[in-house]
């Protein structure tokens, strides 16, 4: 017996085709007003994502990934403030709106977190309530955003945990999180971020705190709900192996901002920006024959307190302009249509001087 | 949750057995038999008959364990706490109003502290770093530093100096020593609630600081970051999740809290006069009433011991996690 | 980050190795330096550190401080009211300094032969700080004659919190109290800990049988009512004992039941570091338990515990205080907070004489100065931790 995922009518009319993108964000920054200092953690980021494909965000720990994910959900944690930029996001009705411009408590935005956009994150066990029931966590995703009834939705989250293979669905309904392993646990949060169909998916994360068989299993399954639901996934990790199995587009972050952006061809066989170029030399290959040491990015991620002026990578860069790379904070600037990249090397000549 | 109420009560059958011990080395504690200060204190003569009778029923001539074997056999098959010699009476007839009382105020402070402490922590977790929390903080701090008997002290001094007024007692002096009525019970929640702020203010303090560092905690994990992103509206997220999780630790909080409720409720209704187990406690320790004394010991203990029980229970119950363990 | 001593700007070339000193400075920081700049930061426990200094010194000198000894008395002067201390004093040639307090007179009411005082402003008795009055022995070594403050003419009578039932100084004899009081939670404290350093220690390092056994004992203690308990045990405290040893008696019973919660402490603890990677990585190492013990663990909790035996302090305070007030714990001629308060026993005493409730406010100060610090301790015990 196989309880067939129903699709709700109403959306489906709704749906739009043509190529405007999905998801925009222009430049925003967010940063962190603490006693000792403010913290740029994202620090002008731009990105855009097409209806139906998949954004990886790459960087190391610590350059904004996270912060930039919560900003288009209005989930940044206080102190931090989204202090400018726009995230235009296209809704189902077709409307464009900033989602920037939201109160991050109101109603608007409310109605899009968990309808429009869902969110999964690195830690499925707590990521979970510890004494609420799956099944109630669901539920309420479900009655938040849809016309149904109770009985409607008890039903409609049955569906969602076999969609996402949850053994045994109308059992594990009332199962507790601390009762299910680790892999389980994630699968039963995509099925709350699905559960209402969302246009965009992000998923901060969603497999680092998994053994590497779960990841398999857990990446699988979020590539076949995007192509049976046609939705958009926004998917940050550091695993440049993962981001070359489900990437379409690729930004690469450092320091709180976009530092490279392209198809994901692109990035991985003709990359640019010095940092993105020592990233992937960084991946121990096994098909490597030269018995050599793994290439590692000198210096560490400065602290949050002590962002370099100029371009933010050049303490580490090994392509470091004196006098120029100190001093000058370098714009986007395209190297194909769709390849663009923040670095002087590529800076039209006339930009160079300070 | 039977198997896990079976275990629970299991347990409680050594710690029963402890307080008992504690109980009878209270009364064994006087220097001397206690029959010597019987005699000692007895009006008329006591004839050599009775004290022999009275040295067989409680076995003074027997050893030690022995004593305690009779003593606690007693209680348990017979109900019989031995007798109270000041009052010349059994310690039974003397003890289960009293107890009655001390639970009553015990259970109400319970309420009133819970009905308090939770809004003010939930207030003071949410908007913190705000001078409101600050005030709840500093508030909480001086509750907690003023003793139970002073607070009273000072309340009755206002009372009586600036609203002309006695306060104190359990009940209005026309129904002290009336029966049990309606009227009576009203008569007793009227005068209900100085005992009960007086022995709350503490406990309220303490809970606010309980309340306050466990919703902080639960407040930044990422469920609740979860269930915002899934558009839950502020308000709700907040009592649905967070305070629900930050509400157990509470509940097991009252494990600690009923046993300083009944231990302060105890040196409380000496100064207030309340008809309560502390001041009876109190004159038989003066008297050397042992009987009286350890009995009340045990029984206050054996109180407060099976609101921890409940307490426990209740846990288990609203936590799905505790079963499991 | 740049420190007050370096005043130059940084583009100053002087000033390059002081900034490196300032970054230094930060790397070889030990624990307890990281404790003490993240404690001097919380202000309101900077101050309870303060006050509870003071408190000590107080008691340290209180020989020195209080005006009077505890024991003096005067019946002309039975429940004096406080007097208020005029600083100033108006004589022909206009205002002068003249810091001192007004005497009083008792008026018998003729008909319920009531004893009133009213304040005669004839009569000054000029007061300041360091004067000689009676004599006592500091610490039992050196006689002196130097008080802070009191009457400037010896036998003056100055009572600036007024005086008890016996025409005794109630300020002195708070100040007196403090000695006890404040050291009752310190001894208190102190064998505590022993129990709970100890007992807690095993509990969380063995584990197993010997941990139940202890964590059982510790839930039933604790879900025991202290102060009936309390009541119980110190009524058979013999009256014929020296007060030396009823203070020594009342601070065991009060450490044998206050032991449980240091020694849940110190389990956590226990429990917490036996997996951090740096005592696995001691015992990989080869070291034996007992170095391990003292070499990495302890250390390790020193904070902790020192944060928590601030904390415990008040509850000893507190203990003592309600059984001296009920008259089972420390007796007269013994002078504690406690013992004072037992003349404020009723309304009737406290509505004749209100400042009786004096060494009440000296219960509260130091229960919430030591809160206050223990608590911005707990806070800075953890450095690393934001």
């Amino acid at each position: 017996m196989q309880p067939t995922h129903t699709r709700l009518d109403h959306f489906d009319g709704a749906r739009t085709t043509d190529n405007a993108p999905l998801l925009e964000v222009k430049d925003v920054k967010t940063h962190f007003f603490t006693d000792e200092g403010i913290v740029k953690a994202v620090d002008g980021v731009n990105l855009s994502l097409k209806r139906g494909q998949t954004l990886c965000v790459v960087g190391e720990s610590g350059c904004g990934k996270s912060v930039t994910a919560r900003s288009i959900l209005r989930i940044v944690p206080p102190p931090g403030k989204i202090v400018s930029g726009e995230i235009i996001f296209r809704q189902r009705n077709g409307e464009s709106i900033d989602l920037v411009g939201m109160n991050p408590k109101g109603r608007e935005i409310r109605n899009i977190r968990g309808g429009e956009i869902s969110m999964i994150f690195q830690e499925p066990m707590s990521s979970l309530s510890p004494v609420h029931t799956i099944g109630s966590q669901i539920m309420e995703a479900i009655l938040l955003h849809l016309p149904v009834s109770k009985q409607e939705a008890r039903k409609r989250a049955i569906s969602m945990l076999d969609l996402v293979g949850i053994p045994r669905p109308s059992e594990q309904l009332e199962a507790y999180s601390f009762e299910l392993s680790g892999g389980m646990r994630q699968r039963a949060m995509i099925a709350i971020a699905l559960a209402c169909e969302p246009q965009l998916l992000i998923a901060d994360e969603p497999t680092t705190a998994l053994d590497v068989t779960t990841q398999a299993n857990i990446l699988d399954l979020i590539r076949e709900l995007q192509q049976d639901s046609g939705m958009s996934v926004l998917f940050i990790t550091h695993d440049l192996g993962v981001v070359a199995e489900i990437a379409d587009e690729v930004v690469v972050m450092y320091l709180g901002r976009d530092v490279e952006s392209g198809e994901v061809d692109a990035i991985f066989h003709d990359p640019k920006h010095p940092y993105t170029r020592a990233l992937l030399q960084s991946i121990p290959r096994y098909d490597s024959r030269e018995n050599k040491r793994l290439y590692s990015i000198k210096g560490t991620v400065p602290h949050p307190f002590d962002r370099p002026t100029g371009c933010p990578f050049h303490p580490r860069c090994d392509d470091f302009i004196a006098g120029q790379c100190n001093n000058i904070d370098p714009h986007r600037h395209s190297v194909s249509q769709s390849h663009s990249v923040r670095c002087l090397l590529y800076a039209p000549a006339e930009t160079h001087n300070p | 949750m039977i198997w896990y109420i079976a275990r629970r009560i299991i347990y409680l059958i050594p710690t029963l057995l402890v307080v008992s011990i504690i109980a009878f080395a209270v009364i064994q504690l006087p220097p001397g038999d206690f029959l010597a200060s019987l005699i000692s204190k007895a009006e008329e003569t006591i004839d050599q008959a009775q004290v022999d009778a009275l040295r067989e029923r409680y076995g003074l001539d027997e050893p030690i364990y022995m004593q305690y074997w009779k003593w606690i056999s007693g209680i348990i098959t017979k109900g019989d706490f031995g007798d109270s010699f000041e009052w010349n009476r059994p310690v039974s007839e003397l003890i289960w109003e009293r107890l009655g009382l001390t639970m009553v105020i015990s259970l109400f402070t319970l309420a009133f502290v819970w009905i308090v402490a939770i809004p003010i922590g939930i207030y003071s977790a949410v908007k913190k770093y705000t001078i409101g929390d600050y005030l709840v903080t500093i508030i909480g701090f001086i509750g907690l530093a003023i003793p139970n008997f002073l607070l009273a002290l000072v309340l009755m001094y206002i009372a009586f100096r600036y609203f002309g007024q006695s306060v104190g007692g359990l009940f209005s002096p026309d129904y002290i020593q009336a029966p049990w009525s309606l009227e009576r019970v009203l008569d007793l929640l009227s005068h209900l609630w100085l005992p009960v702020i007086i022995l709350g203010t503490a406990g309220t303090a303490a809970l606010i600081r309980v309340m306050r560092a466990n919703l902080l905690d639960e407040l930044s994990k990422l469920y609740v970051d979860a269930a915002r992103a899934r558009g839950l509206s502020e308000l709700k997220l907040l009592f649905k999740y967070p305070v629900r999780v930050a509400l157990n630790p509470l509940v097991s909080a009252v494990a600690w809290i009923f046993p300083a409720l009944v231990s302060g409720s105890a040196i409380t209704s000496i100064v207030l006069n309340l008809q309560t187990t502390g001041p009876l406690l109190y004159r038989s320790l003066q008297a050397q009433d042992m009987y009286l004394a350890g009995s009340l010991i045990l029984l206050v203990s054996i109180l407060t011991i099976i609101g921890t029980l409940v307490s426990d229970i209740l846990l288990a119950w609203i936590d799905p996690r505790i079963q499991l363990q | 980050m740049t420190s007050a001593s370096t005043p130059s700007r940084k583009d100053d070339p002087a000033n390059l190795t002081s900034e490196i000193q300032s970054e230094t400075r930060i790397v070889v920081a030990n624990q307890w330096q990281l404790i003490w700049w993240k404690f001097r930061k919380h202000r309101l426990a900077m101050f309870a550190g303060l006050v509870t200094l003071l408190l000590y010194a107080v008691a340290l000198f209180a020989e020195f401080i209080a005006p009077y000894a505890p024991g003096t008395y005067s019946a002309a002067h039975t429940f004096l009211p406080p007097q208020t201390i005029h600083l100033f004093q108006n004589t022909a040639d206009g205002w002068r300094f003249y810091p001192h307090v007004y005497g009083h007179k008792v008026q018998v009411d003729p008909e319920s032969f009531k004893r009133t005082y009213v304040v005669d402003e004839a009569t000054a008795y000029p007061i300041g700080l360091f004067v000689r009055g009676e004599e006592y022995q500091l610490w039992g070594l050196f006689t002196l004659d130097l008080h802070l403050v009191g009457a400037v003419q010896h036998g003056d009578p100055v009572h600036l919190i007024g005086a008890d039932r016996l025409g005794r100084d109630v300020l002195s004899r708070t100040i007196y109290g403090t000695r006890v009081s404040m050291s009752v939670g310190l001894v208190g404290v102190g064998l505590s800990l022993l129990l709970g350093v100890i007992l807690g220690g095993i509990s969380g390092y063995y584990g197993g049988p010997i941990d139940n056994l202890i964590q059982r004992t510790i839930e039933i203690l604790r879900s025991l009512p202290t102060i009936p308990l309390w009541m119980g045990l110190s009524a058979a405290i013999p009256l014929t004992w020296p007060p030396v040893r009823v203070y020594f008696a009342i601070t065991v019973l009060l450490s044998l039941i206050g032991w449980t919660t240091l020694a849940r402490e110190v389990r956590g603890r226990f429990l917490s570091l036996k997996t951090e990677d740096f005592v696995i990585a001691a015992r990989l190492d080869g070291l034996r338990e007992l170095p391990i013990i003292l070499r990495h663990m302890v250390p390790s909790m020193t904070s902790h515990i020192i944060a928590s035996v601030t904390l415990a302090i008040p509850g000893m305070i507190l203990a003592e205080t309600a059984l001296s007030f009920l008259g089972i714990g420390l007796r007269p001629p013994v002078v504690s907070w406690g013992v004072l308060l037992q003349e404020a026993q009723n309304v009737r005493s406290i509505a004749t004489a209100p400042w009786l409730l004096f060494p009440g406010l000296a219960v509260v100060a130091s229960v919430l100065a030591l809160n206050f610090l223990g608590d911005g301790l707990r806070d800075a015990a953890d450095p690393y931790q934001t």
